[in-house]
């Protein structure tokens, strides 16, 4: 519930439309694979409607108002859990986020480490980090290269690179579910 | 395709969008569900024990529970489904989900439902899958557990009605006990305490006084019901002749315990495998229900019949082949399961064969010949053709069927000479064989 009022939020803040979407994919939450596939759609729209042609000019804001929701909106649809008293004030706190872009990116993130620190991270939190890192890294390092104008396709193809590098460095073999498997 | 394919799928289609609609928020966006992939991959580190527990000896039929004690080893949460692929064939349960919490022990239960025979339970087969459902691993627990699953005696003493029983046993002492009619030893006064029914009229008005037969005392005789759990019995083509045997037997146990002592003999075809001295307690039908704990052969094929291949090997061939094939086959000797069973015989007692008589033929009937000399016999044989599956019969199958029923029905009619014989089916129990010995057939 929390992640849909992040979202909702988010999108009023950021100008977007597609968020209001968000109460719809947090309904197929129930059904893992319809939740996936109408998340693909989602992401998509989203994708298309929210427009930065410069990652050196972006608003950093309005990324974290649109990206960070939108994470979370897939992490806690996936675990499908009950609502409980921190859903209640974390959707709270979102609403009353409105009135401050800084304030909603502060909750933004400690929904964020709320939701993950439940699960112990240990790894991962290593993991997402030298990711990052390595992508501000990448981009600071280049500027003379890739702050070009016309350069977003440029841009893109390197934040690709290395998020598939990142993967693969990380990658390890898992047995996954199937779509449409029952349980 | 999997769970986490569509995610991927959908981070490279906002890679592409961004490269093609130059949008470099697409690009992050797919960068962030990558990167969440990622992190879910790292941390999703499964571990667990489950210990379970289950009762040795079971009733076919009746519901048991199998106790689990399943630990989370790691402190992240997990669910965890325990299958039933580890279940023999035939055994009926539900798989069993649960989520646990880090380092949380859980004690569970599952309801199953097992069918007759002896078994080891290999350990029981986990799926640990991570709460977001994209990823699992299976845990196998490495234990055995030696089961007897023994036939249920309330399904079939349910199974039998009371003007049945009564019916089958009158006709089982009339025809083969030699009971038709009561012998007369003697004929004397009548007494107090005398039975009217029993009084000789002819005599009566010959003498001018009351005079009554005084007849022969029944005499109690053994039972022994011989059982073949060969090879070919065992072979499950569509409904287990073995299961059909058990419940027939446990059947006719039943009926006859009431009246005479019953004992059971079951081989295979290197050795006895069980032997139940004949005795009239009430404990005397849990024992023969223990001692037809057979499980089934699986097989889809029925048995070949080489008659068309002629092999002609030399007699000394034939004594060197007596001498190794019981070191092979590990056994004491050269004689057979039956010929084991024959030699536990008591001089008198009434014998009931239950057997395949394709499987043994020769021996069985020179078995049935020199035994019909002293003991009164009567053979039961389960048709394997009517147990076969309907549903696999194709025109090969069937012509194959069809050549065996000929053959069937020949072999058949060479043991009818011997012994009174019955030929059965699936749906045939104690009510046909009553009906088959007032029809006569057998004679």
């Amino acid at each position: 519930m929390m992640a849909v009022f992040l979202a909702i939020v988010g999108g009023v803040l950021s100008g977007t439309k597609t968020p209001f979407l968000s109460p719809i994919l947090y309904l197929t939450r129930g059904k893992k694979d319809l939740f996936i596939l109408t998340f693909l759609v989602y992401c998509l729209i989203l994708g298309y409607e929210a427009y930065e042609n410069n990652i050196y000019e972006i608003d950093i804001f309005r990324v974290f108002e649109l990206l960070i929701p939108t994470v979370i909106l897939l992490d806690l649809s996936l675990k499908n859990k009950k609502i409980g008293r921190s859903d209640y004030f974390f959707s709270f706190l979102a609403l009353i986020s409105y009135f401050s872009e800084i304030m909603f990116t502060v909750v933004s993130f400690t929904i964020l480490t709320y939701n993950f620190l439940e699960d112990k991270p240990s790894k991962g939190v290593l993991t997402t980090s030298i990711s990052v890192i390595a992508l501000i890294f990448v981009f600071v390092i280049g500027k003379s290269v890739f702050d070009l104008p016309g350069s977003a396709s440029t841009q893109a193809i390197i934040i690709s690179a290395l998020a598939v590098i990142t993967s693969l460095l990380f990658w390890k073999k898992l047995e996954r579910t199937e779509m449409f498997a029952s349980e | 395709m999997k769970r986490e394919e569509v995610l991927i799928l959908l981070s490279f289609l906002l890679f592409v969008q961004g490269y093609l609609l130059e949008n470099v928020f697409s690009a992050l966006l797919g960068f962030s569900i990558l990167l969440y992939l990622v992190f879910l991959r790292q941390e999703f580190l499964p571990d667990i024990k489950i210990e379970w527990n289950l009762r040795k000896n079971l009733e076919s039929g009746k519901k048991t529970k199998i106790k689990y004690r399943v630990k989370n080893l790691t402190n992240k949460k997990l669910k965890v489904i325990i299958g039933t692929d580890f279940l023999p064939f035939g055994f009926k349960a539900d798989p069993l989900s649960l989520t646990l919490s880090g380092k949380e022990n859980k004690d569970i239960e599952q309801a199953i439902i097992p069918v007759k025979g002896s078994y080891t339970l290999k350990g029981p087969i986990a799926k640990i899958l991570d709460v977001r459902g994209l990823y699992f691993s299976e845990y196998r627990r490495d234990s055995n557990i030696e089961i007897e699953v023994y036939p249920s005696l309330e399904e079939i003493k349910d199974g039998l009605k009371e003007d049945k029983q009564l019916k089958a046993t009158k006709l089982l002492k009339k025809y083969l006990f030699g009971l038709k009619s009561p012998e007369i030893d003697s004929l004397k006064k009548f007494e107090l305490g005398d039975d009217l029914k029993h009084v000789d009229w002819k005599a009566t008005a010959r003498l001018g006084e009351l005079i009554v037969k005084d007849l022969l005392k029944e005499t109690e005789s053994d039972v022994y019901l011989i059982i073949d759990a060969g090879s070919e019995m065992r072979k499950s083509l569509w409904k287990s002749k073995v299961d059909y045997i058990t419940a027939l037997t446990l059947q006719i146990a039943y009926l006859l315990l009431k009246r005479h002592r019953v004992g059971v003999i079951v081989h295979d075809d290197f050795r006895i495998v069980h032997h139940v001295v004949p005795k009239k307690s009430e404990e005397q039908i849990k024992l023969i229900s223990r001692s037809l704990a057979i499980a089934p052969k699986h097989s889809a094929i029925p048995r070949l019949k080489f008659s068309d291949i002629n092999l002609k090997i030399s007699s000394a061939s034939i004594n060197f082949l007596n001498k190794i094939l019981p070191i092979i086959k590990r056994r004491k000797s050269i004689a057979t399961g039956l010929m084991e069973a024959i030699k536990l015989l008591p001089e008198s007692a009434f014998l009931i064969f239950v057997s395949d008589i394709t499987s043994n033929t020769a021996e069985l009937m020179s078995v049935l010949y020199k035994l019909n000399k002293k003991h009164d016999i009567l053979l039961l044989t389960p048709n394997p053709i009517l147990f076969y599956d309907e549903n696999k019969l194709t025109r090969d199958t069937l012509i194959h069927l069809y050549q065996r029923y000929i053959e069937r029905k020949e072999v058949l009619k060479k043991f009818r000479k011997i012994v009174p014989t019955i030929d059965l089916g699936p749906s045939d129990f104690v009510d046909v064989i009553q009906y088959e010995l007032i029809k006569g057939e057998m004679l």
